[in-house]
């Protein structure tokens, strides 16, 4: 059996898992209005590993996209933990495992659409059909009224980005879950295949999943 | 047997990471960052990103140079604060899940009394400094005159209400069109000039404060005034430039130092922080200690600017006070001295 211990942390849920090729062991995940994983996440951590840090096969990150501060956290906690205990990595991407965890608890609709708020009318989002195929890769989209009328079906659209195109998105059958949070339950659905077909990344030089670009200003001369 | 302490720093632009055995130094790895050089200035989410990148090869390396297996340490040290909140972030979050993982107490270090404690580490050819014991600290960030009375026992007695020193050397490089970090480049060029070519004036401030935002002002509009007249001007003056500028803010310095160590009446005088790294800040510091024979203690160059080492020497202060550390406490970008 493998045991893995799942974080996520890309978002303001500070959420972590510990599983096995059955299924949830234990999970323990808290959210608030502001980040506190700087405060909560190793704490959560310890109480879900409990004394059995020597049984771990692996440890899995939310890769993002997401939160840079809220990745920034969750990363660095993963590294120190592959680290002091000789673990692979395994970097699952948030918008996949959300839609997985829909999938299995809300069944039934023909497409899923995750969304992570990413400011203003921007989303990030990526596109999956009912048997996890993706159909459109993770992008930073700045939503239209008719930006998933191309979709024929029925849709589940989900996360904190979803509650801001709830009313805005003119779909004719698209629900919309915007209490839904990325949690490490999603992750443990996906990390167990990862590890088994060996998948795993190099903690060393793992980096998140920032998608975006960043931009800084170039110095301007003074004289 | 003395106690086995992995450090780890990421407070700024640094990331570094050292193993201490005791007060000595089995290793102190640094990997600096050169991004920032494109923007004239550290841009905070780059660092953090830097960081990322290389905090597992830093511990390693630093662990291996030792020669320590991980399994062997005693405690981990990082750096809380005060510095960037991102960049102390990815240091903390290591450090924790090391901590958690090795079933070892953590130690949170304050960035700025690591910087006064380097002074205690034992490379085993010079005298540690008596106590009490003023440090004058200057760095991009900091300009405090602090009086040691333990190594766990610390006051601020005089600081800058406004940007500090090292800040003052930077943006004035800036002003003239040097590289970042251009504090470096300003003791270079100042080899060659005449300290006393350009006069600025000294700031007025109370007490053992310090103020340097009124000198960078002062050469911006001295500049514009003499590249209006003169379009070369800079480029044909810059060692004089230089050499004033450099004068001016280590007299400043130098002259409060010598306030403070004369009215608290303490004989043993030390520099700390990346501005000690300065050649004339160093030469005229001794100097002032040879005239008063005040004993000076000068960091050695690799504990000037930031590093693990010093962060490792604090977090042993406070091992052997068991003055642990706690996984929920977060990183802090201001912390009270």
């Amino acid at each position: 059996m493998s045991l893995i211990l799942s974080i996520e942390s890309a978002t303001k849920n500070c959420s972590v898992a510990l599983s096995d090729e059955s299924g949830l062991i234990s999970l323990k995940e808290e959210h608030s209005q502001k980040y506190i994983h700087a405060e909560r996440l190793h704490i959560l951590i310890k109480e879900v590993i409990g004394d059995r840090s020597k049984d771990l096969s692996a440890i899995a990150i939310s890769k993002g996209p997401g939160s840079y501060t809220g990745l920034r956290i969750g990363t660095a906690a993963s590294k120190g933990l592959c680290f002091a205990l000789d673990l692979p990595l395994i970097a699952l991407s948030t918008l996949e495992h959300m839609a997985a965890q829909a999938r299995e608890e809300h069944p039934g609709f023909d497409y899923y659409l995750p969304m992570i708020d990413a400011r203003r009318m921007e989303v990030y989002t990526a596109t999956f059909d009912a048997t996890g195929n993706t159909l459109q890769e993770a992008q930073a989209l700045e939503v239209l009224e008719e930006s998933f009328n191309h979709l024929s079906g029925t849709v589940l659209t989900l996360g904190d980005g979803a509650g801001k195109c709830e009313g805005f998105l003119q779909h004719p059958s698209m629900k919309f879950n915007a209490s839904f949070l990325p949690s490490a339950k999603g992750m443990s659905l996906l990390a167990h295949s990862v590890l088994a077909k060996k998948k795993t990344v190099d903690p060393a030089y793992f980096e998140p999943y920032y998608l975006k670009e960043f931009v800084a200003g170039k110095p301007k001369s003074l004289l | 047997m003395q106690p086995l302490i992995l450090a780890i720093e990421s407070s700024c632009d640094d990331t570094s990471a050292a193993v201490l055995r005791g007060n000595e130094v089995m290793s102190n790895v640094v990997a600096n960052q050169e991004v920032h050089e494109l923007y004239g200035g550290v841009v905070p989410e780059l660092a953090s990103r830097e960081h990322q990148k290389h905090i597992l090869p830093v511990v390693n390396a630093a662990l291996i140079k030792a020669g320590v297996n991980k399994n062997k340490l005693d405690a981990i040290a990082y750096t809380r604060g005060p510095g960037l909140l991102g960049s102390l972030l990815v240091g903390a979050s290591f450090a924790k899940s090391l901590a958690l993982a090795l079933d070892i107490p953590l130690l949170e270090v304050h960035h700025m009394h690591a910087h006064i404690l380097a002074h205690f580490i034992d490379d085993g050819n010079a005298p540690l400094p008596e106590l009490p014991m003023l440090c004058l600290t200057v760095s991009g960030g900091h300009t405090q005159l602090v009086v040691v009375r333990e190594t766990t026992q610390m006051e601020v007695i005089g600081e800058t209400i406004d940007d500090a020193a090292g800040e003052a050397f930077d943006k004035i490089a800036k002003i003239m069109g040097l590289p970042y970090p251009g504090g470096p480049l300003i003791d270079k060029h100042a080899k060659d000039g005449d300290p006393l070519r350009f006069k600025f004036s000294h700031p007025k401030t109370d007490g053992l404060n310090f103020s340097f935002s009124g000198l960078k002002t002062a050469v911006l509009y001295f500049l514009r005034d003499a590249v209006k007249e003169e379009p070369d001007f800079v480029n044909e003056n810059i060692a004089d430039i230089c050499a004033s500028v450099q004068y001016t803010i280590v007299s400043i310095l130098l002259n409060r130092l010598k306030q403070a160590a004369e009215q608290q009446q303490i004989s043993t005088l030390a520099l700390a922080g990346g501005v000690s790294a300065n050649s004339e800040l160093r030469q005229r510091f001794q100097e002032l200690g040879d005239e008063n024979s005040w004993k000076t203690f000068i960091p050695d160059f690799s504990y000037c600017t930031d590093n693990a080492a010093m962060i490792g020497i604090a977090g042993l202060q406070l091992f052997l006070a068991e003055k642990y550390g706690e996984l929920g406490n977060a990183p802090t970008a201001r912390w009270a001295f």
